[in-house]
This record gives C-alpha cells, structure tokens and sequence, in this order.
C-alpha cells in the first residue's frame, strides 16, 4: 500500500513537472508566432457543425462559408445592392424570368484548379438534390433549369419571376464548390476540409476548440491583411467578456448588455453597433378560442406595458418593433405601423377581458399558456405577459422549452400564444411570405389565413418592381399586423460586436456575420 | 480474480445493451424531430420529409432501433449534423473529458484526504472548523460560479492563467489550460471526500488496535497513515468511485463554461439538436467508460483490503 502510494504521488509530480515545462515552452513559441504573423483571435457562440455550404444551417456555419466561398454576386459590403462576385456582370431579361451571369476568368479555389461555369451549375444542382437535405433547397422551387452556356457563362432560368433571386444567389449557402474536387472526395468528407476561392482557406477544425484559417494570397479580389483567424466557440456570453479583457481573444460578438455598457466605457475596447436582421415578437394562434379572437389579442396588447417591458429586458441591444419588415429593408412602414401598436391600457383591456368573458369566450380562472425559447430575453416578457394577465383572473403559465421541443409544439397554430423570432436576407418576402401566407406550410405557425395578405404577398413576388412589391408589403403589413394583431411584434435585434483597440477595418455585418475581407473593408490587426 | 473479470466484463455488454435501449426510448419518447431542428424554423414539409426519409427518420421504431445499434457496433453510425462517424467524433473528444475528469479527481485526493486526516486527528481546532466550512462551501457553491470567479482573479487581474479553452493533452503542453477548469471541478469531490475522510478516521481513531500501535510506541504519523489510514480507505475509495459518476456530469457544466472541447458538451448540443445517433453512440460510450471504471475500483479494494476477496 504504502509503495503504490508513493509510486502514484511520484508518476504525478512527474507529470506535472512535464507537463509545465511543455506548457512554458509551448506559450513561448506561441507568443513568438503572433508577433510574427498577423493573427485575429474571434469568439463564436457555438461550433460550426458544418462547412460545406449545402449543409450550412445556421449562422456559424455561414459566417465561415462567407469567408472560405465566393458567391456569384456579392452583398458584403452593401445588403441592398448586389456588387460583383465571382460573375463580373450580368443580365436579367425583360420578363424577369431569365438571369445570365458573366463569370470572372482566371479565378482559382484554394487547390489551384480554375472555377468555371460548370462548378456553377454542379453547386446548384448540389442543392437541389434531395440526397444532400440542404436547407436551401426550399428556395429554388422556381428554379427551372441551370445553364452552362460556356465555360464563362451560365443562365438560369425561373418558371416565375422571382424578385429576391439575386440575393438568394448572394447567401453564402450558395458559395460556389469545387465540382471536379468534390468528385474526388465526395460531399461529407469535403464538409471536414472546404475547398473555396474566397478570401481565407480552412485550415484546421478541432471540434468545439477552434477552426483556423489562412489567408489566401491569390484571392481576385486583393489581398488580406491578416495572415491567420482562430475562431473559438465560446458558449458562454460571460467567459467571452473576460477572454476579452484578459487577451484571450481580440472580437466577440454576442457579449450580454451589462459587459456590451462596460466595454462601452473602456478605452482599451471598441464597441461597434448596426441594425441586425433578426426580430423577435409574440405570435397568437389563429385557429384555437380564444386565441383566434381579435379582441383577445388587443386585450393582451393592452394588459401588458410592452414599452417599458421591452426597453427593461431588452436594454439598448435592439430597436423595438412595430412590423415584420427590418429597418434596413425597404418596405418599412415604420409611422403608420406605430400609430397603429396598442398603448399599456388597463380599463381597455379590462373592458375587452369582460365582453369576451359575457360571450363565454373566456372562463374566469381560465389556463393560458405562453411558450417561449430558453433565452433570457424572451422568457422574461413571457413572464412580463403572465404577470399582468393574473390581475384579469387568468392562470397564465409560461413554458419555456429548448428548441427541438418548441418548434414542433408550436406548429400549425397549435400554440395559443409563443415567442418566437426570425432571421433572413434582406428582402421583404422573406420576412413575410412565409409567415403570413394561407399555403406557406409549417413556418406560418399561427395559420393565419386572410385573402388580402395572400394577394399582396403573392403580388410582391412576382413583380420585380421595387415600388410596386414596397405597395403590397405595406398593405400585406398594415393587415396582418396593424389590423389582425395576429403577431406582436417586440424587437429588430442589434449586432454588437465588440473588439480590442488593436483591431482595425472591421464593420459589423446586419446579418451578424464576420467578413474578415471585404473589397472595402480589409480587417488587420497590430 | 480473471473469472470475476470476466463475468464483469460480460455484464458491461447487457448493461451497454440495456443503455442503449433506455436512450433510444427517450429520444423517440422526447418531443420534437430532428429534421425540424435541421432545417431550421424556415423548413418547408417536403423538406423535413426528405431529411426524414434520408436518415431513415420515417422507418417504424424498432427497424429504426436494430438499423442504430447494428451500425454503432459495425462502427458505421454517423451523426446528422456532423455527417460524420459518431465513435470516431466521440472518441475525438473524450481524451479531453477523460483528462480533466481524471486530473480533478487526483487533485481532490490530493487535498482532500490530507485535509481530512488533520480534521481528524485535530478534531474541533480552528483548522477543523476552517476545513469543514469550505468543504460545505464547496459543495454548495455550483461549478460555474467558483469557475467565473477563478477566471476573473487569475486571468483578468493577475493575468497568469489562461480563461478558458483546452491547449492540448495535459501532458504536450496544455496544462495552464487545465488548473482553471480541474480546480473547479474537483471542488464538489474535494468536499465530499475531505468530510468523508474525516469521518471515516474518526471511526478509526478510537480502536483498540490504534491504542495498541500508540502503546507499542510506534510514531505519530505511521500510527495515522499505516494502521489510520489504510483501514479508512474502504469507505473513501468508495466515495471517490461513486463520484467518477459526478465529475463526468459536472463536467458538462465545467465544459460549457470553461469552452472544453469536451464529451459532455458534444452529448448535450446532441440532445438539443435532436441529433439521435450522436446522443446514442455517446451515452453508450459515456457508459462503457463509468462501467470500466466502477470495475477499477472493485478491483482497487482488493488490493486495498486483502479480506475482499473475488474468488
């Protein structure tokens, strides 16, 4: 006994003392490295799970596919334009249904082989095709065909015009792959080690530790400043604030408000800000009583002090909303819609509670449940809401679930009343068609259903006239929201992202994406 | 001693078998679906039907359960969202979990047995009284709280350590990274070990056959140690057995605040990614390993009390 003690503390004194040296020597080496090479340490919320655009669900898995791929046309540096990309021009014909794109030669993926209007045609096709189980395929159901016309050419052809087709082909799942590469490596093992020929290669992926990569010294686009970026999962909002302040990592985005004011007030940090794309609001079904009742939803817009509610949790991290449609999308509506969002209004929503409780709509003591996501956001005005409807009699329950759970809960307007929120490219039939639309499936989650809003949405895409499609989301928007109440709409989030001062030519992305390059802005760090 | 070996290890096949049916069951009984939370909130029906037809989603339970664990064992499984095989992402991870679990677990031994031999020995002293309370601390205090403060005062003022992730094997160089983290985690076993120990010494000190030691006027230290101690570690090595179980699950947490690249945080993004053969191949593996070691221990107590005998 008394030997196996003294052998087990010796082996690990032993390997502590290893172990130091290693680490000393290990940190010095890494010290030199950095001083060396430009190198751009950034916090993520969560891993990527994928790399391969087809796969790419979520905003991780993007960011990285705008930085290793290059789409057809570019939003990077405007959302509401499209700049050139990897095609250099290209022609939509009168009819709006067929898109021809001139193809840049000379530009090469990360393995030196030269993209060309085939590598086009096989990452579309890669999408459509059901084996692969891209999410993006949903989006393409009015592609009818793909074209190579030459090696520097390729058309598409809709069966409908389709007016946010271009930013569509600007969302970074449509980055365009290696068609001959992945040949070689097939699609799965080509999601662990991308081949792009955007502005960074991959490098390394240590799951949950870090994803590296490297600049791309040829990118037709210009040169990157930085020679490396280390991104690293970091799941918890409060460790990211301390790697912050202790070195460990030189951006972040994602920091709770309280640290966002403090680094405000920190000269050693810069704090950016930009209106985001993504909303959060409350949703009410349209086809459960008293959910589906008019009056009911104004009751809960007036019993609850939404205001103060939304300005108290949500603090400056967002502007509050009053439609669907984001501040930097056009479409906005933005007085109208206000004039027409419900005041805090005790006697109003009392008097509302009573008619529907005369008509034995509602039962005194009756059980509502609110759903809302675990985050702190909304499960606070989930409580907000069910502190105020107590006074009216009701017994408010709020539920908070984790997605996998609450998405399918709150399906087909099986929800009485959930919080929910949404994200999306920069156009207004994105933010409305399937939300709102009698056919739109499973996202319209409250089965709203009214002929106007089906016409207006319909209208606004198939028109490619801007001012035409902004008359049919207004009036879209002026019922569904400004007359139905079917949603209420609480918040456009703001994308913060805050950096150390050594950090240069970063600008925040509404999409809340990182762009380490862009044509107009190259980020560096000294 | 082997046959005993033996029919334990046979025994890890039914407990494995029986695993992976109870997590199956739950997943299946769990609600949501995997394709939903694939394809996000835009997903379309058609889509989620593709997903579900594509990773065989819509095939009755049991055809769903057989095609699983015939693909885990065949080593063929792989994880929806990673699209990759599950043993081999899991088996990626858990030298990382293994390492800090197993480097917290010496850690509390290290303090908390000595700690507790004094509480002991100077039973009702100040040290006594000091020990006991941060042991109640200890145990009181959850992991993400005493890792966010160890963070603030180590990383942020005193600019020594580093705050969080994993800078490779504790034995190539990544051992800062790990004194953070298994400090944390070794809090709760510390404390339950240091009260343990103190007890079970307290048992111990009043036999006859310590009286008898002292009398034979053996020193202080090897009446402690050599007659105290061994016959006190039954209990202990008892409770730091039981314990594997705990640093495993608060290593989750400590994985999720300290960004460890961990078995535990891979388990439960599974679980709320509705990613079924990843959560499936990890609790079975997870599994493997806390049954592997309760073995260790009962092997351990042989040599520790040679009454225990397995023949």
């Amino acid at each position: 006994m008394k030997k196996m003690l003294k052998f087990l503390s010796l082996t690990f004194i032993m390997v502590l003392l290893f172990a130091g040296c290693g680490g000393k020597k290990e940190t010095e080496e890494t010290t030199a490295e950095t001083t060396k090479e430009k190198v751009l340490k950034v916090a993520i919320d969560k891993d990527a799970t994928n790399l391969n655009p087809v796969f790419v669900t979520d905003l991780t898995g993007e960011m990285f596919a705008a930085n290793i791929f290059d789409t057809l046309v570019s939003y990077k540096d405007d959302v509401s334009k499209p700049a050139p990309g990897i095609a250099e021009k290209w022609e939509i014909s009168e009819d709006g249904k067929t898109y021809t794109f001139y193809l840049r030669k000379g530009v090469k993926f990360h393995n030196g082989a030269e993209l060309t209007a085939k590598d086009v045609k096989f990452t579309i096709e890669a999408i459509m095709d059901p084996a692969n189980a891209a999410a993006s395929k949903q989006y393409l159901n009015d592609v009818e065909s793909v074209q190579v016309v030459d090696d520097y050419t390729v058309k598409f052809t809709l069966k409908n015009v389709y007016a946010s087709f271009m930013l569509l082909l600007g969302s970074p799942q449509f980055g365009i792959l290696p068609s001959e590469y992945i040949a070689e490596v097939g699609m799965e093992a080509f999601d662990r080690d991308p081949i792009g020929t955007g502005p960074f290669k991959f490098q390394e992926w240590i799951p949950d530790d870090h994803i590296t990569l490297v600049k791309n010294e040829d990118y037709f686009l210009g040169k990157p400043n930085l020679d490396k970026a280390i991104f690293r999962p970091i799941p918890k909002a409060e460790v990211a604030s301390v790697e912050l302040k202790s070195g460990g990592i030189d951006l972040a985005s994602s920091l709770l408000p309280q640290d966002i004011t403090k680094f405000q007030s920190d000269s050693n940090f810069e704090v950016q800000q930009t209106p985001g794309l993504s909303f959060q609001y409350v949703g009410f079904s349209a086809v459960q009583k008293p959910y589906s009742d008019v009056r009911f939803r104004k009751a809960i817009y007036y019993a609850t002090d939404f205001e103060s509610a939304i300005k108290g949790i949500y603090g400056s991290t967002g502007e509050r909303a009053y439609s669907w449609i984001p501040p930097v999308v056009f479409a906005n509506d933005k007085e109208y819609m206000k004039s027409k969002a419900l005041p805090y209004d005790e006697a109003k929503a009392k008097a509302l509670f009573d008619e529907l409780k005369a008509e034995g709509i509602l039962k005194e003591g009756m059980e509502i449940p609110i759903l809302s996501p675990q985050d702190a956001f909304r499960s606070k005005i989930a409580t907000a809401m069910a502190s105020s409807l107590v006074k009216y009699g009701f017994k408010p329950k709020v539920q908070t679930l984790e997605f996998g759970t609450l998405l399918p809960s709150t399906e087909d307007g099986k929800a009485g009343i959930y919080l929910l929120g949404w994200g999306s490219v920069p156009d207004p039939d994105r933010w409305t068609y399937a939300l709102f639309h009698t056919d739109a499936g499973k996202q319209n989650r409250s089965k709203y259903s009214n002929k106007v809003v089906d016409e207006a949405l319909v209208n606004g895409r198939n028109t490619a006239d801007i001012a035409k499609r902004e008359v049919e989301y207004v009036k879209a928007m002026r019922q569904a929201i400004g007359t139905d109440y079917i949603h209420i709409p609480l918040i456009f989030k703001n994308i913060n992202v805050v950096h150390t001062n050594k950090v240069k030519n970063f600008k925040p992305s509404p999409q809340g994406y990182i762009y380490l390059y862009t044509p107009e802005n190259n980020v560096d760090i000294q | 001693m082997v046959n005993y070996i033996m029919r334990r290890l046979l025994m890890l096949v039914v407990i494995l078998f029986s695993a992976s049916l109870i997590i199956f069951l739950i997943m299946k009984a769990a609600p949501g679906d995997t394709a939903t939370v694939l394809l996000g909130e835009n997903a379309t029906k058609q889509a989620i039907a593709e997903v579900n037809a594509k990773y065989g989603l819509d095939k009755p339970i049991h055809i769903q359960y057989i095609k699983m664990i015939t693909n885990f064992f065949t080593g063929e499984l792989k994880s929806i969202y990673y699209k990759d095989n599950v043993i081999k992402i899991v088996t990626q991870r858990l030298p990382a979990t293994l390492e800090l679990g197993f480097f917290a677990i010496i850690l509390a031994v290290l303090v908390s047995v000595p700690v507790g031999i004094i509480s002991a020995v100077k039973r009702n002293s100040i040290f006594d009284y000091l020990a006991m309370s941060t042991a109640l601390l200890g145990i009181s205090i959850p992991v993400f709280f005493t890792g966010i403060i160890l963070m603030y005062i180590f990383s942020v003022k005193l600019g020594i350590l580093p705050a969080s992730g994993y800078g490779g094997h504790i034995w190539t160089g990544g051992f800062k990274n790990f004194i953070l983290p298994g400090v944390s985690l070794s809090f709760v076993l510390m404390s339950s070990t240091t009260r343990l120990t103190r007890s079970a010494m307290l048992d111990v000190i009043n036999q006859d056959y310590m009286r008898t030691a002292k009398a034979k006027g053996l020193a202080k230290m090897k009446i402690i140690i050599v007659h105290g101690l061994k016959n006190a570690m039954i209990p202990i090595v008892t409770n730091i057995g039981n314990q594997v179980a705990t640093i495993f699950s608060g290593a989750v947490l400590t994985e999720t605040v300290f960004s460890w690249p961990g078995v535990g945080r891979l388990a439960i993004d599974a679980v709320f990614r509705r990613d079924e053969p990843l959560v499936f191949g990890a609790v079975i593996m997870l599994a493997g390993v806390y049954v592997i070691v309760n073995l260790f221990v009962d092997i351990l107590y042989a040599f520790i009390d040679p009454q225990i005998s397995y023949e």
